[in-house]
C-alpha cells in the first residue's frame, strides 16, 4: 500500500538532515538525522507516531533532568504533557492558578521548592506507564537536588539521531 | 472499506493508534498546529478525551474510514477538530493519518 501526503503526493520514508520540531512541542526544538517522510508533490516533511512520541518523552526526561532551574516555557511543557490545566496543576502544588500563569508568562520565576515539587510530579506520572518509567538514576538526576539558582535561557532543544 | 464503521469503534481505534505510536502526520498538520497555536499535546488530549467523533465525507488515501474527532485542548477553553483516516496498515495494524481542523469547518 503506498501511503499518501494530505495532498495525495506519495509519502517517501528518507532521513531528515534538519526538522523543526517547534509546533509539536510548543518550545523551540530541533530534530537533526531524524527518520521521517517527504511528500513527494508538496515537499513537506512529516513524521511518524513513534517517532513523535518517542522525541516527546525524550524532552520531558531532558527538561526534568536538566540542572537549571525549569524556566517559564519548560514549566508550561511540563504541565501539558501531565495534561493537566493551570488550575489542575495548581491544585496540586497548592498555589493559586495566578501563580502557575506567571510561572508560564516568565512573569515571576519557579520557586526552587515548587520547582522540585513539579520535576516530581512529573516523575510520578512517568511512572504510571511503564513503559516511559524513568530509570532510578533519572530520578535521582531530576529531583536529588534543590536547583537554587535562576532559570538560563538557553537556544533550542536539539535532539540527534531520533528513532 | 478496512476501517472502523460507526463512531464508538472510531474512536477507540483512534485512541489505541495515537497512544501506540501507530500514526502519521504530515508537513500540512505542523503547519496547522503553528496556524492555530496548539501543540502535539492538545491533539492528544482532544483524541483522548473527545466529545464526539463523527463520519466525514473525503476520499480516504489508505482504504480506511474518515472521521472528524472534537474535543478540547489542554487549556479548555481551545476546541480542537481533528481529522483522521482510521486505517489497516501493511502488517494489519490499526493506524491513524491525522490532521487538524477549524472546529467551525
Amino acid at each position: 500500500m503506498v501511503e499518501r501526503c494530505e495532498c495525495g503526493g506519495v509519502l517517501k520514508s528518507t532521513t531528515l538532515k534538519e526538522f523543526d520540531f517547534t509546533p509539536v512541542a510548543g518550545i523551540p526544538s530541533l530534530l537533526r538525522n531524524t527518520r521521517g517522510f517527504l511528500c513527494q508533490r508538496c515537499h513537506l516533511p512529516g513524521l511518524d507516531g513513534m517517532t513523535i512520541n518517542s522525541v516527546l518523552r525524550t524532552m520531558t526526561t531532558a527538561i526534568v533532568k536538566q540542572p537549571d532551574r525549569l524556566a517559564a516555557d519548560h514549566a508550561r511543557f511540563l504541565r501539558k504533557r501531565m495534561r493537566l490545566t493551570q488550575q489542575a496543576l495548581a491544585d496540586r502544588m497548592g498555589v493559586a492558578r495566578e501563580t502557575v500563569a506567571d510561572w508560564e508568562r516568565g512573569k515571576d520565576p519557579v520557586s526552587a521548592q515548587h520547582d522540585l515539587v513539579l520535576r516530581a510530579l512529573v516523575i510520578a506520572e512517568l511512572m504510571r506507564t511503564p513503559k516511559n518509567a524513568p530509570t532510578k538514576e533519572e530520578v535521582v538526576e531530576a529531583i536529588g537536588t534543590v536547583r537554587t539558582g535562576r532559570p538560563t535561557g538557553k537556544g533550542p532543544f536539539v535532539i540527534e539521531n531520533a528513532a | 472499506m478496512p476501517g472502523p464503521q460507526d463512531s464508538t469503534s472510531a474512536i477507540l481505534w483512534i485512541q489505541d493508534a495515537v497512544t501506540a505510536g501507530r500514526y502519521k502526520a504530515t508537513g500540512h498538520f505542523f503547519d496547522r498546529l503553528s496556524e492555530r497555536k496548539i501543540d502535539f499535546d492538545d491533539v492528544f488530549n482532544a483524541i483522548e478525551n473527545a466529545i464526539r467523533c463523527l463520519p466525514y465525507e473525503r476520499q480516504p488515501d489508505h482504504n480506511g474510514t474518515c472521521w472528524r474527532v472534537i474535543g478540547s485542548g489542554i487549556d479548555a477553553n481551545k476546541m480542537i477538530a481533528i481529522g483522521v483516516e482510521a486505517y489497516l496498515d501493511k502488517k494489519k495494524r490499526k493506524c491513524a493519518l491525522c490532521t487538524v481542523f477549524d472546529p467551525n469547518d
